[in-house]
């Protein structure tokens, strides 16, 4: 039994999901594809970051447009070279950090850590709704 | 999946529109056939490298492992290049940037 099956069955046991969607989960895993739901996009992984802005120009001129699409694998690849930071550089890194309020510590962000990073960033959306300009942050 | 061609198009207002396919994966079949030549010269640097850290008390399967290891994380981020799609439209120019 695959991984995905038995979260499945886990959920319908614990009664987060009916039968029904259990089933239509089951049959989108096993490539059914007309019974795939929102549902089943929630255990998709997650590919790639998107920013999206949409900026006002001069009066009279198109809108300045800019869509970044970036992979999460790249994501990962750069947090595992963030590693080879050397201990001494990584202090003074963490030091800046704090300084400027994030009191963030490279040294914790180990691969394990970095996949349930990840997962969280699939409920993140930043959405600014400017006059001027619009920019969303978001993940898919 | 390594990155196998990437597209840039470069627009600026009122002059020609650059438009370039770079066939990336000429580049690593050409690094490819350069690491078959050099591999012997590699082969004798890392027996110097290791000569040297003996005399220096140093272990030199360390330093092999780091520099091991920072080759195959730079790897993995040229790797996950693929997918990269950055596309700027202004009034003024139009820049798409993609990795395929």
């Amino acid at each position: 039994m695959s991984e995905e099956r038995k979260k499945i069955l886990d959920m319908l046991g614990d009664g987060k999901i009916n039968a029904e969607q259990a089933e239509r989960l089951i049959a989108a895993l096993s490539g059914g594809g007309s019974g795939a739901s929102d549902d089943a996009g929630s255990s998709k992984p997650l590919k790639y970051l998107r920013v999206i802005v949409d900026a006002e120009s001069h009066p009279g001129q198109p809108p300045t447009k800019v869509n970044v699409r970036v992979p999460m694998q790249l994501l990962r690849a750069g947090m595992r070279l963030s590693a080879l930071i050397p201990a001494q550089a990584r202090d003074q890194v963490n030091h800046a950090l704090h300084e400027q309020g994030i009191p963030l510590d490279l040294g914790q962000i180990k691969p394990e850590n970095l996949e349930a990073l990840i997962e969280q960033l699939r409920d993140l959306t930043v959405d600014v709704d400017d006059p001027k300009a619009k920019v969303r942050v978001f993940c898919e | 999946m390594i990155p196998m061609l990437a597209e840039i198009r470069i627009g600026v207002a009122r002059r020609r529109r650059l438009h370039l396919w770079l066939p990336l994966f000429l580049v690593w079949i050409l690094l490819a056939a350069l690491l078959v030549l050099l591999s012997p010269l590699i082969l004798i640097g890392l027996v110097a490298l290791s000569v040297c850290c003996l005399i220096r008390r140093h272990n030199p399967i360390v330093l092999i492992r780091i520099v091991g290891s920072a080759i195959v994380r730079f790897g993995g981020v040229l790797a996950a290049l693929t997918g990269v799609h950055i596309q700027i439209q202004s009034p003024g120019a139009d820049v798409v940037v993609r990795v395929l």
